[in-house]
């Protein structure tokens, strides 16, 4: 008997055992499960005693947020996350006999956000946080000389409290670049480097203060 | 970062280049059928390279064309063309020869009765990373997993 060929369709489950949860998007997890027909059926019951669930679960508050009533050994779910930027985790549990059993609990996900994150650490800006780099360094002793001053969205040395995240995007944004004085200083470590010129074509340039076009 | 003194602490979002921003790309109702597959191949050839760290002859040679199945196999252009409909035969079709190469090249090594003239079929089908070395795909399991 000749071999099946190369693309063959493929099994469609391996028994391995397993269950995995994976991030769609912030509002969107796919799981999917494959677990041996053999453990499945005494979980549950040769003669179908118990019921299986896939249960989505909070992390770290373990609270069972949905519960979708499964009948295979082997399959695949799409939970509607409730929240953004959270953490959850997928269990396979039977109830069987009034009494919960974990057939399989899946990897913990975290769902990412759907709006930048308000900040939590002191910031890379002004000239008492310490920057990183050759800009950094550059920048501090730009200000010391009196050539350059802290920005006024960067110069405090925690970053400012803002009342909305997109405010604070924008901010970044004005942040990423000041030439004073011929001295080229990157003022974010988040600056997309391509949208501006090397430091050795700004130093040619008119001295104007640069800032970025904003979108 | 030796100096003590404090850095902001920056955490990227999940996030991609593909349509919306997210994942759906590589993960939606056409093509989420390829993941059993990848994560089981990835975990069965980190836990292979694990036990046999020093296979020589016949058993590295499959070994290495293991690895590079695997690899082709995680292509994220099989998902992405899925998702986008223009190619679909194709690469639903090359995901399913490298899956079912890596399970029976997976089957023979362990059942240590590898068929040569099949491996050697298959090393000139996909002859890519000439140099590539099982043993350092013995951590893929994260490496495909997210």
């Amino acid at each position: 008997m000749s071999p099946p060929p190369d693309d063959a369709p493929l099994p469609p489950a391996y028994g391995s055992d397993t269950l995995r949860l994976m991030v769609r998007d912030p509002r969107w997890a796919h799981a999917y499960w494959d677990i041996s027909i053999d453990r499945f059926n005494e979980a549950v019951g040769r003669g179908g005693g118990g019921r299986a669930f896939l249960r989505l679960i909070g992390v770290p508050t373990g609270y069972v947020l949905v519960e979708q009533a499964v009948w295979a050994a082997h399959g695949s779910h799409d939970f509607a996350l409730p929240e953004a930027d959270r953490s959850y985790i997928v269990e396979l549990a039977i109830i069987r006999d009034y009494r919960w059993a974990v057939l399989a609990r899946s990897n913990v996900i975290h769902a990412p956000p759907t709006t930048p994150r308000a900040p939590t650490a002191p910031a890379f800006a002004g000239g008492v946080s310490p920057r990183v780099g050759a800009s950094a360094q550059a920048e501090r002793a730009a200000v010391g000389r009196g050539l350059l001053g802290a920005p006024a969205s960067m110069g405090s040395e925690v970053w400012p409290r803002v009342g909305s995240e997109l405010r604070l995007a924008e901010r970044v944004s004005e942040a990423r670049l000041v030439r004073r004085e011929g001295v080229h200083v990157r003022a974010s470590p988040c600056a997309d480097d391509s949208e501006f010129p090397a430091p050795e074509t700004v130093a040619s340039r008119p001295r104007t203060a640069y800032r970025p076009r904003r979108t | 970062v030796s100096s003590g003194l404090e850095f902001q602490v920056a955490m990227p979002a999940a996030s991609s280049w593909g349509a919306y921003g997210y994942s759906q790309i590589w993960l939606n109702p056409d093509n989420e059928w390829i993941w059993p597959h990848l994560h089981r191949a990835a975990r069965e050839m980190s836990r292979i390279a694990r036990e046999r760290p020093g296979a020589e002859g016949l058993t590295l040679r499959a070994l290495n064309q293991l690895a590079r199945e695997l690899v082709l196999a995680s292509a994220s252009d099989w998902p992405f063309m899925i998702s986008m409909g223009t190619t679909v035969d194709y690469a639903e079709s090359r995901l399913r020869t490298h899956i079912n190469r890596f399970n029976r090249l997976l089957d023979q090594i362990q059942a240590a009765s590898i068929d040569e003239e099949s491996l050697r079929r298959i090393e000139a089908c996909d002859a890519i990373f000439p140099y590539i070395d099982y043993r350092d795909t013995d951590d893929a399991r994260t490496a495909v997993e997210w």
